[in-house]
């Protein structure tokens, strides 16, 4: 069974070091430099066309994958006043996807919702191998939009910032 | 998942600061409770609310409600495996609109059919229920009153309601929705077999060699069957699975011979099959001479449309659609000579090569072959042709009633099979499958009822298209819907269903447990039990009947159906609702209650509330002073008994999971017609199909006919309608447990991408499709679970707020009546 981070990190924040689990805007400089420079304006969240962008912890704007998917439209961008955003990168953001033991089939319970929200596919069901087949992702084709989050019906599905799943991983180690 | 105390401290302790920080983890609360010593949880067996499956699902209660359910693993069906809307059962009968007390449209303190619903007593509802129905009866005799129910009620339910309506109100207007769902599945085993139902069972999927689906989404309808075929085909590597469809659906992830046909054109490539076998010198003659005959089926039979449609003024056979003559093998032989391989990849757009590989199957005789089919092929326009055609196959090569060797009808609704078909829920139906029309049977259902010969009326009442009709024609006013959601499901309310519910002369009853569709468009609303809060009994698709015990409690005032029936029953004397002729004749009824009549004919209320399980409820039971369910079962049971259908007393099932009728000397049955395992085959006989009285079941000659309603230059795409996995039919239930509604909230259009493109959509664009019928709006959809050819558009009819009837059409197959859902023309345009 895999480990659910964000749940790890409900452990593990508060007892040991501060792991910042918030994932807040796509093309970003970096997080330091976005805390710094934020004045909390909103412009973001009022121009977001899909409303998943909502005020997180300390008033910054999170992207909040269980209200839907980021389809890397740029409004964020657009409408910000200060100069956070760096369009020309490649990655929009370093983001993990993690799939639970939470997730049904695992549990042979028979589910394959998260399947369809996939566009790249990077969520695949092999029927070849179990009766009741069970989700194989594929971090390459991964386009980290958030999509499958909200349709999990288990809750198994979640998606932080590659840096907070790094320090969890070496705070767990150090346990 | 099991957990230790530590685990479980340690979960428990994530649950609470999960809720303390806002974050929903209802899954880790609701899996955790798996042992009972942590906590005070009661666990008992029930059937799964949802599909014809028949999943057996141990639930949990605690304080008068269930938190927990999961797949037995005693279970003979489902092994401990649940789908997703079985993990959830323990959520659906808590949703925050549950409706608490009748519900009637008033306006100043007084009934109004365009008043606004203002909750009441259960005693004013039915004083004005009664009321209705005595002035309709009265005015324009008993067939202006009617019944619709459902395969959802329990078997005690259904047996009820056929009793109330046949012999205490006299109408035959009672029908089930299994008519929308099962219909041509029975019309096609009474044709060929003479007696309903499968004659294998789910233990074929462990014994066959190949699998084809024939119209059946499986992967999505029946997950955990699917589960068992998928591991045959995974164990047995020798084992191919053929899927044929309009549409490209998740069950073609298995598909070692996956098939797209042109709608409609399945009776070809039937027929194709059958010709094959024949041309290929591979017809099993020994038992083709010893145990078939041929027949000519009817043809030019219309499509069940109004009297005064052209298409309907245009059938030669219309009025004799179920007809056919006797003829021989060389006859039936020529007639499928034309169905050759090239003509059958012509019409149908199949590849030669694929559909030569799926005859092969069938006539091959060392691979044992299981047929299966559900929608695509009953909700079908000549959906009892194509399920005749189907059993054609099998008795040419004489693979049935054998382990793998299988024509396998499966059902959609858990009691399909129990009550609406077994019980006999339909218009032209008594149970254990006679018929009101046949002298002997209505005899033999007064016999057992304690009834005066006469009692049951002769002439088979409307069907469940035909209520909507007469509803709006005025010819039927007084209408009671129970365990359904009609204004959802049936097809083209705008013109027909509607119209009829809201006729100012008309007086429109629903019981149920949430404000649907149809409760909205109801005058009454019953606040109803659900599942759980009633004891029960349901009839899945493999002849296995289940019982459960009442669990916990309906909230506020609501009760079961059958408590709804029985009470409403007492508000009639018997001689406001018969003839003097028959009142005559039975002088000991004068002055009793409908309810006298019926419910204390020393048989139903022969079991004492002593008998009821003193760990569990029973309010109905408690509520009228005996062991009613045990009763009506038992009493129903008679009907069967010797006569091909027994079944085991009752307190047995309450032991079990579940037993497959005919259940003779205790023991249940497998494969039905085959000696050894039916002990109603004659020794020495090998087959025997005893549904016919010469024990021999039918081949038809039946061609290929054109559907109802084509795409032409204006209505340029088919639309086809069905399921999704995570919602069970109209919604009414899985729409309101959250995680079910989160993973798909909205039904959309799946189309294909090109046709996407060429009109000019986006994926996610708001589109209208649009029919001669009707329209609706929702989302363009060109990935995702079910992949269209270029031409067809699949929309689901879960959701309540895009009703896709309002767009379909409501032509029916002329034999069985059931609807066609699958086929009408759409256009589509941009909002």
């Amino acid at each position: 069974m895999s480990v659910d981070f964000k749940r790890r990190a409900f452990f593990m924040t508060g007892q040991t070091k501060k792991v910042n689990l918030d994932i807040h805007l796509p093309y970003l400089k970096g997080t330091e430099d976005f805390l710094e420079k934020c004045t909390q304006c909103a412009k973001c969240i009022e121009h977001c066309p899909e409303s998943i962008i909502i005020k997180g912890d300390g008033g910054y704007p999170t992207v909040d994958f269980k209200l839907g998917e980021c389809t890397y439209c740029q409004k964020c961008a657009e409408h910000c006043p200060e100069p956070l955003f760096d369009l020309e990168q490649e990655q929009a953001w370093d983001l993990k996807l993690n799939i639970s033991g939470q997730c049904f089939p695992e549990r042979n319970i028979v589910c394959q919702t998260c399947r369809d929200e996939c566009e790249p596919q990077a969520i695949k069901f092999n029927f070849r191998q179990t009766a009741i087949p069970k989700p194989e992702f594929d971090e390459y084709l991964c386009t980290q939009c958030g999509a499958c989050v909200s349709s999990c019906p288990a809750n198994a599905i979640s998606i932080l910032p590659a840096q907070a799943i790094n320090d969890l991983k070496s705070e767990m180690s150090d346990e | 998942m099991t957990l230790d105390r530590r685990a479980f401290m340690k979960a428990s302790a994530v649950s609470a600061a999960a809720t303390a920080a806002g974050m929903n983890i209802p899954i880790q609360a609701s899996n955790l409770v798996t042992d009972s010593k942590l906590t005070s949880l009661k666990w008992d067996k029930a059937p799964c609310r949802f599909c014809g499956t028949g999943c057996s699902i141990n639930v949990a209660t605690l304080d008068n409600k269930v938190v927990a359910t999961h797949g037995d693993i005693k279970s003979p069906v489902n092994k401990g495996l649940n789908c997703v809307k079985g993990y959830f059962l323990s959520k659906i009968m808590y949703g925050k609109d549950r409706l608490q007390t009748p519900i009637l449209r008033m306006t100043n303190g007084k009934y109004d059919k365009n008043g606004e619903f203002t909750p009441v007593s259960w005693d004013t509802a039915f004083d004005v229920m009664a009321e209705k129905y005595k002035k309709a009866m009265k005015e324009k005799g008993p067939t202006s009153v009617g019944m619709f129910g459902s395969g959802q009620w329990t078997v005690m339910e259904g047996y009820a309601a056929v009793k109330l309506m046949k012999a205490g109100f006299r109408s035959n207007n009672i029908d089930p929705n299994a008519r929308h769902c099962m219909a041509s599945a029975v019309g096609g085993f009474m044709r060929t077999f003479g007696i309903d139902e499968p004659m294998g069972c789910y233990d074929d999927f462990e014994a066959a060699d190949a699998f084809v689906l024939w119209g059946s989404n499986m992967a999505e309808m029946h997950p955990i069957l699917w589960t068992r075929i998928t591991d045959r085909r995974l164990s047995a590597p020798h084992v191919k699975v053929a899927v044929l469809s309009t549409y490209t659906h998740r069950s073609f992830d298995l598909a070692d011979v996956p098939m797209i046909f042109e709608p409609q054109t399945d009776l070809v490539l039937l027929n194709f099959i059958a010709n094959y076998i024949i041309q290929n010198d591979k017809v099993n003659w020994d038992f083709v001479n010893k145990h078939t005959n041929f027949a000519r089926g009817n043809t030019d039979i219309g499509y069940g449309l109004r009297d005064d449609h052209p298409k309907q003024k245009a059938a030669k056979n219309a009025d004799k659609a179920s007809g056919s003559t006797p003829i021989k093998f060389d006859e039936y032989a020529e007639f499928v000579s034309e169905y050759t391989l090239e003509y059958a990849s012509q019409i149908s757009g199949v590849e030669e090569s694929r559909l030569l590989k799926l005859a092969q199957m069938y006539a091959d005789p060392k691979v044992k072959v299981m047929s299966l089919w559900t929608m695509g092929m009953n909700q079908h326009t000549r959906g009892v042709w194509a399920n005749n055609l189907v059993y054609n196959i099998h008795l040419l090569t004489g693979k049935i009633s054998e382990p793998g060797n299988s024509p396998f009808s499966l059902t959609g609704q858990p009691s399909a099979c129990g009550t609406a078909r077994e019980v006999g829920t339909f218009s032209h139906r008594l149970p254990a499958d006679m018929v009101v029309a046949n002298p002997k049977h209505r005899k033999y259902a007064e016999k057992i009822w304690k009834l005066p010969e006469g009692t049951i009326p002769p002439k088979p009442g409307f069907h469940a298209v035909e209520h909507n009709r007469k509803l709006k024609d005025g010819e039927m006013n007084v209408y009671w819907v129970q365990c359904n959601n009609n204004m959802q499901a049936a097809a083209n309310i705008n013109e027909e269903g509607l119209p009829g519910y809201r006729n100012p002369e008309n007086f429109i009853v629903v019981s149920d447990a949430y404000p649907t569709v149809t409760a909205q468009a109801a005058d009454l609303v019953l606040p109803t039990a659900m599942w759980v809060e009633k004891e029960g009994a349901y009839g899945n698709a493999e002849r296995r009947t289940q019982t459960w015990h009442q669990l916990v409690s309906a909230p506020g005032e609501s009760k079961s159906d059958l408590w709804q029936l029985m009470e409403f029953s007492k508000r009639f004397k018997i001689d406001e609702v018969w003839p003097k002729e028959l009142l005559d004749q039975s002088p000991e009824h004068k002055n009793k209650t409908l309810y006298q009549v019926l419910f204390e004919n020393g048989q139903v209320n022969q079991y004492g509330i002593e008998e009821i399980s003193k760990d569990h409820l029973n309010d109905d039971a408690n509520h009228f002073g005996n062991y009613v369910q045990k009763g009506l079962f038992e009493e129903y049971a008679t009907f069967g008994r010797e006569h091909g259908h027994d079944l085991a007393p009752y307190e047995r099932y309450h032991q079990e999971r579940g037993l497959r009728w005919p259940v003779v000397d205790g023991k249940e049955t497998q494969w039905r017609f085959k000696e050894g395992s039916d002990p109603y085959v004659t020794a020495g006989a090998g087959w025997e199909f005893y549904g016919k009285p010469d024990g021999r079941a039918v081949i038809f000659a039946l061609p290929y006919e054109p559907p109802a309603e084509e795409p032409d230059d204006e209505y340029d795409m088919w639309l086809s309608t069905g399921r999704v996995l995570e919602h069970w039919h109209s919604g009414s239930m899985t729409q309101r447990v959250p995680e079910l509604y989160q993973a798909v909230p909205d039904a959309l259009i799946y189309m294909h991408p090109d046709d996407a493109r060429k009109k000019g959509f986006r994926r996610g664009d708001e589109v209208k499709v649009i029919s001669r019928r009707g329209e609706m709006k929702s989302r363009v959809e060109t990935r995702g679970r079910n992949k269209p050819p270029k031409g067809l558009i699949f929309v689901p009819w879960f959701d309540a707020s895009r009703l896709i009837n309002k767009v379909t059409l409501d032509a029916t197959d002329p034999i069985s009546k059931q609807t066609d859902f699958k086929k009408c023309a759409v256009k589509l345009e941009k909002v």
